[in-house]
């Protein structure tokens, strides 16, 4: 049954109110990416999450942090309290689990949520976090954004659905971007940002994890690769998600789940 | 401590469709799947399911009195892969209705002794049961002290959609 509260959202089936107050939610950086999609996902009706950021606010992450202000910056916050609080400012009755650490300090509460959204800059951090939720058979949702030279703005929405084609297998990862990975990360300085750009991203991440678990639209039913072009404003299909067609996915087996074990040789 | 438990659709439509098929002579169809603990000696722990067995047609036995009824090599079978590679153990079986499903007392006659079998030969995974109806799962899982099953508190299908049952 849907209360008054969320009445425009009862297309998403009567149900959906309870799914979502019920489902699990990790999501990995707590930056422009990350807090928009605390705070849609806190207004759909979420209450239950685990965050992971290490940093703490600085004046520069005020031009895309939704819900950060200027007087967090001058008590120097940690981004998790911050969307902790936009969270709560919405939500009552939450349960949120923070870690001002990387994820891979604290990866236990992560293992028990029902989605992650990964928010990371970096590709290897992206593959640890994909491998983690690959072998935990948690969907995985990875969005990011870049400014490539010479100004062209590029992202991207990915879900990585255990038993489905992983980002290496759309060739999102591979050996040579990881390589080169190390100070190369786009190309117009400290990784750029913008809140527009974050915005669509993130949005785009709630829309497919929203539909995921709701199944409203009964159409999504393959993986989800979503390219992002800044410069026409266009989010639409990557040409590796249209122009090939996925088989199980080689790189994470589903031999290879749940916790690690040792065997005498 | 919650316990919880998950299997990708496609997996979960292969049971289906195997329980589902009819016996030259049995009421009804049992399978066994396997998988791995996640999270072990967390509060949170996770059962990870990840592969189907079907007992063979020729592993079963005429038993007027219960739905199915399966026949020691079966079990034997099974017992050698928990043993060979470490992993859980749920009998797997489906009745028809909706709803969460429960045990009836053949069930409980029947299958609850089979259990602790498997924790015999892999006492380092969790073993149970699996009961599926048309919209629903139910699992129970034994206890470490073989003495009680406990009730799986969550049940997660993953895949297009996820489902999630509690």
């Amino acid at each position: 049954m849907i209360t008054d509260r969320y009445s425009r959202q009862s297309f998403l089936g009567d149900n959906s109110e309870n799914i979502f107050s019920n489902c699990s939610v990790g999501i990995v950086g707590l930056g422009g990416g990350g807090m928009h999609i605390a705070q849609q996902l806190a207004h759909i009706g979420f209450k239950n999450y685990v965050l992971y950021d290490a940093q703490t606010i600085e004046l520069s992450n005020l031009n895309r942090m939704v819900g950060a202000t200027l007087e967090d910056v001058k008590n120097k916050l940690l981004k998790i309290d911050i969307a902790e609080r936009v969270i709560k400012n919405l939500q009552d009755n939450t349960s949120i689990l923070k870690f001002p650490t990387r994820w891979q300090e604290n990866p236990d509460a992560l293992r028990g949520c029902d989605i992650i959204f990964g928010c990371v800059d970096g590709f290897s951090e992206r593959s640890e976090l994909e491998s983690c939720s690959r072998r935990y058979l948690i969907p995985y949702i990875d969005i990011g954004m870049d400014v490539f030279p010479p100004a062209r703005v590029a992202g991207q929405v990915i879900l990585s659905m255990p038993g489905g084609p992983c980002l290496r297998c759309l060739d999102f990862l591979n050996e040579e971007k990881m390589a080169l990975e190390a100070g190369v990360y786009g190309a117009a300085g400290p990784n750029p940002q913008v809140v527009w750009s974050n915005g669509a991203l993130a949005s785009t991440a709630v829309g497919v994890a929203v539909n995921l678990l709701t199944d409203w639209s009964s159409s999504l039913r393959e993986e989800v690769y979503l390219s992002y072009d800044g410069n026409s404003n266009l989010i639409s299909v990557h040409p590796k998600a249209i122009y090939k067609s996925y088989n199980k996915c080689d790189h994470y087996p589903l031999d290879n789940i749940g916790d690690p074990i040792f065997e005498k040789i | 401590m919650s316990l919880s438990l998950k299997l990708t659709r496609e997996l979960y439509n292969n049971i289906i469709k195997d329980l589902d098929r009819p016996h030259s002579f049995a009421y009804e169809r049992v399978g066994f799947v396997f998988g791995r603990i996640g999270n072990k000696g967390q509060s949170d722990e996770l059962i990870i399911l990840n592969r189907y067995l079907s007992v063979d047609d020729n592993n079963y036995e005429k038993n007027k009195r219960v739905g199915a009824s399966i026949n020691s090599r079966a079990i034997r079978d099974v017992m050698q892969k928990a043993l060979n590679d470490s992993v859980c153990v749920f009998h797997v079986h489906l009745h028809y209705g909706t709803g969460r499903p429960g045990l009836s007392r053949t069930d409980k006659e029947g299958i609850t002794p089979l259990i602790p079998s498997f924790q015999a030969v892999c006492p380092l995974q969790k073993h149970g049961i699996l009961l599926f109806n048309e919209d629903s799962i139910s699992a129970w899982v034994l206890s470490q002290n073989k003495k009680s099953f406990l009730k799986v508190d969550k049940v997660s299908i993953i895949g297009y959609p996820i489902n999630i049952l509690y």
